[in-house]
């Protein structure tokens, strides 16, 4: 049997996260429905942060170590996403050095390591452009609880009460770290005009 | 458009490019720690009843199976030669010297078990191979489950009551085949299963 055959996540397709992770304490099986109900979402924001060679073993390590936590999770909570992402975002910060090296890289060459397996476009693979140069030399001073925060909002898809569960800190603390990265985000990319680069990037 | 949602905007499709799927390696990983702490968990773990947990209808697909199995050593049984044959009277026996021959152990003490089930031809939707762990006490009579403390029901011999059990293998048998089927028509595959179940319950 293979992993991709293993039908008996299925019954569990309509119960909230939390139900599911209450089913998985005695029937660890279950578990396997939260992995395929989110481990898309959390891989393609590990990826992007880290790039796709370092994401697979992130994510393997997210879910594996939230089954070992399971006992642990508040049933009140129906959405595991803040749990599950508070997990990747404590595992990449193992990262850190490796995550800045790529965007100073993307900054400093306009190459991007993290994107090239993914497109087909000659013209992206040899240059990001003006636009993510820009904003990868900007996520690169940022500190990293606030580039955690900042990502967890732009690409984690997370409200502010969501981020406070994932970090464990107050939703306070989660405003105002957002917005001191967007100040910061906004100082370094200076004076271009955001909807030109915003532009740009569609392109 | 403003200043600030030109930023996030700008944010969001940085990197966009990534598609949303999990990679075949990170799901085989997964898999694999997912396996393996079902390894460790049901390798030193003893049995009690592999099949109290598993819902109606694969606990069906398991009888099925498991009543082909039986009855092939039913029929294996008769035959003149060979090695002995493990039949539903065998294992009543078996399982009443194991626990008489077994240690103490008080009745309120909770005990966790684990145990891994393989299928060998399962149905579709149904899992070739199940992992299930339950707490409960020594004596049986109380299960804690999916959150919920759940008791034994009536005619269900405890583990404390198997030292007055019919030490004798065909009574003990008879006794055990009246507890789930005392319907007289029942077939002697179904009675085998039955008692099959209820040992496994003791």
């Amino acid at each position: 049997m293979t992993p991709h055959s293993r039908a008996h996540a299925e019954p569990d397709a309509d119960a909230d996260d939390a139900t599911v992770i209450q089913l998985s304490r005695h029937e660890p099986e279950h578990f396997t429905v939260l992995f395929r109900r989110h481990a898309p979402h959390i891989q393609r924001y590990v990826v992007r942060r880290l790039g796709p060679d370092a994401a697979d073993d992130i994510v393997a390590e997210t879910f594996l170590l939230a089954f070992r936590q399971r006992n642990t999770y508040d049933p009140a909570r129906a959405d595991a996403r803040p749990w599950l992402y508070g997990i990747a975002t404590n595992l990449i910060g193992r990262h850190r050095r490796a995550e800045v090296r790529l965007y100073r890289a993307l900054a400093r060459t306009g190459a991007d390591a993290v994107t090239e397996p993914f497109t087909d476009r000659v013209d992206d693979r040899v240059s990001a452009g003006h636009a993510g140069r820009q904003l990868a030399a900007a996520l690169a001073r940022l500190s990293a609880e606030l580039r955690d925060t900042l990502l967890l909002v732009a690409w984690g898809d997370l409200s502010y009460e969501e981020i406070a569960v994932a970090l464990g800190v107050p939703v306070g603390t989660v405003r105002s770290r957002l917005s001191r990265a967007r100040s910061k985000l906004r100082r370094t990319l200076g004076d271009a005009d955001p909807s030109a680069l915003a532009e740009e990037s569609r392109k | 458009m403003n200043t600030d949602m030109n930023e996030m905007d700008l944010l969001t499709r940085f990197r966009a490019e990534v598609p949303l799927r999990v990679s075949p390696h990170t799901e085989e990983l997964f898999h694999a720690g997912l396996d393996d702490h079902s390894t460790e968990r049901s390798g030193v773990l003893p049995t009690r009843n592999p099949f109290a947990r598993i819902r109606m209808p694969w606990r069906l697909a398991i009888a099925t199976g498991l009543a082909a199995g039986l009855a092939a050593g039913l029929v294996a049984a008769v035959q003149p030669s060979g090695p002995p044959v493990l039949t539903a009277k065998l294992l009543a026996d078996r399982a009443s010297a194991a626990a008489l021959a077994g240690p103490t152990v008080p009745a309120g003490q909770w005990i966790y078990q684990q145990t891994l089930t393989y299928t060998a031809h399962a149905p579709k939707g149904f899992p070739a191979r199940l992992t299930q762990g339950t707490w409960s006490t020594a004596d049986g009579s109380i299960t804690y489950m999916e959150g919920g403390v759940w008791g034994w029901g009536p005619g269900h011999p405890l583990y404390s009551k198997l030292g007055s059990l019919p030490s004798d293998p065909v009574a003990l048998d008879r006794y055990l085949a009246k507890l789930s089927y005392p319907n007289a028509n029942a077939t002697q595959t179904n009675k085998d299963v039955a008692d099959f179940f209820t040992i496994g319950s003791c």
